[in-house]
């Protein structure tokens, strides 16, 4: 039985080989990642499904905060240009107000986190999300256009669980977690139409304090959040 | 016209016989009035003839009018079209409101919907969240 024993001298250059382009990659990968979500959200047809992603996680929000004060749901409409709708009974109206684009941000992060956490708990969090799809389109959904569209949503998300293994799992999950994060990055910039409405009109009807504030407040929260998350990548990268 | 003739002849024939100076004078009267319906008969034939004349005319005058009338709408219908096309376009060009406008607009507009959204809350006790 012949046993093949490198030399220490392969050994040394075969690990120095497979260290540096990871460290590259480790350093890297987080921001081609996200320059290329952000070349996804530039492209016609293939961006308006992450764009109704974003649109639903922060209609969730609403909704999810008016549950965690005190309030209900009483419906989620979306449209097909992005645009959302939660009508809601109860609860605090500033935090649900403030936790529409606060909360889009938050699943973002939360997405591409655990997503690179670790592959099962990349699957879990898919599962956690079909259900919540699954539980939407029961107890909130009340329109064929929302049903339709949370529908797509629901297969997007099947389709990234069934078709793919685990590893591009993970990494499909981290993609879209930074989809959903530049989507809730830019989208309190539409509120500065000159038009006194959105959460930010809301905000400041309840606060005095101007809506401009309050959209600059939920930018630089996106940029923060992204800013974090590169340096957490690296570290979980590092780790592995 | 002519049967006419032959019974006035016939109903002046027994006087004749008893008076030839009356004969004559009668037969000349009669070569008279016949000359005179035969006038007349000419110049109502002329007349007809000239009616006939004047209605082929006139049919004339209408096909020719029918086949103007063909040409000149769809001629007419281009000329129309063109124009009412330019003049739409000039109209829209010309109605398209400035960019400063619609944002007037639509923001007169969203104030509408901030009273509609009141009032839908309102009325049912929920909140609107966009």
């Amino acid at each position: 039985m012949l046993i093949y024993l490198p030399k220490l001298s392969e050994q040394k250059s075969s690990l120095t080989s497979s260290k540096k382009p990871s460290s590259f990659r480790q350093k890297y990968q987080f921001w081609l990642m996200l320059l290329t979500a952000f070349i996804i959200l530039q492209l016609p047809f293939i961006s308006i499904p992450f764009k109704w992603l974003e649109s639903y996680f922060h209609e969730i929000s609403h909704g999810l905060t008016a549950l965690l004060t005190g309030g209900s749901i009483v419906k989620i409409q979306l449209f097909p240009n992005g645009a959302g709708l939660c009508t809601t009974r109860g609860g605090s109206s500033f935090l649900i107000s403030l936790m529409g684009y606060g909360g889009a941000i938050l699943w973002g992060c939360l997405l591409f986190s655990l997503a690179s956490v670790h592959r099962r708990v990349a699957q879990a969090f898919s599962i956690l999300l079909v259900a919540l799809f699954l539980a939407s389109i029961l107890l909130w959904v009340r329109d064929l256009l929302t049903l339709f569209i949370v529908l797509v949503l629901l297969g997007l998300v099947l389709a990234q669980l069934k078709y793919s293994s685990q590893k591009y799992l993970q990494m499909l999950l981290q993609m879209t977690g930074l989809l959903v994060l530049i989507n809730s990055l830019m989208s309190p910039l539409y509120l500065l139409d000159g038009q006194a409405r959105g959460d930010g009109a809301a905000l400041a009807d309840i606060t005095y304090i101007p809506e401009l504030i309050w959209v600059l407040l939920w930018f630089f929260v996106g940029l923060f959040a992204t800013y974090k998350l590169s340096k957490v990548s690296f570290i979980i990268k590092r780790k592995d | 016209m002519q049967v006419y003739n032959s019974a006035n002849l016939v109903s002046q024939a027994p006087i004749a016989l008893g008076n030839n100076s009356s004969v004559q004078a009668q037969e000349q009267r009669a070569r008279v009035t016949a000359r005179e319906t035969l006038n007349s008969e000419e110049s109502q034939n002329q007349k007809s003839q000239a009616d006939v004349e004047t209605r082929q005319r006139l049919d004339i005058d209408e096909q020719a009018i029918a086949l103007i009338e063909r040409e000149l709408p769809s001629a007419y219908g281009k000329n129309n079209s063109q124009q009412s096309n330019q003049q739409n376009s000039f109209n829209s060009a010309y109605d398209s409101p400035s960019n400063q406008n619609k944002l007037a607009v639509a923001t007169y507009q969203s104030v509408d919907n901030i009273a509609q959204r009141d009032n839908i809350e309102q009325v049912f006790g929920v909140d609107l969240f966009a």
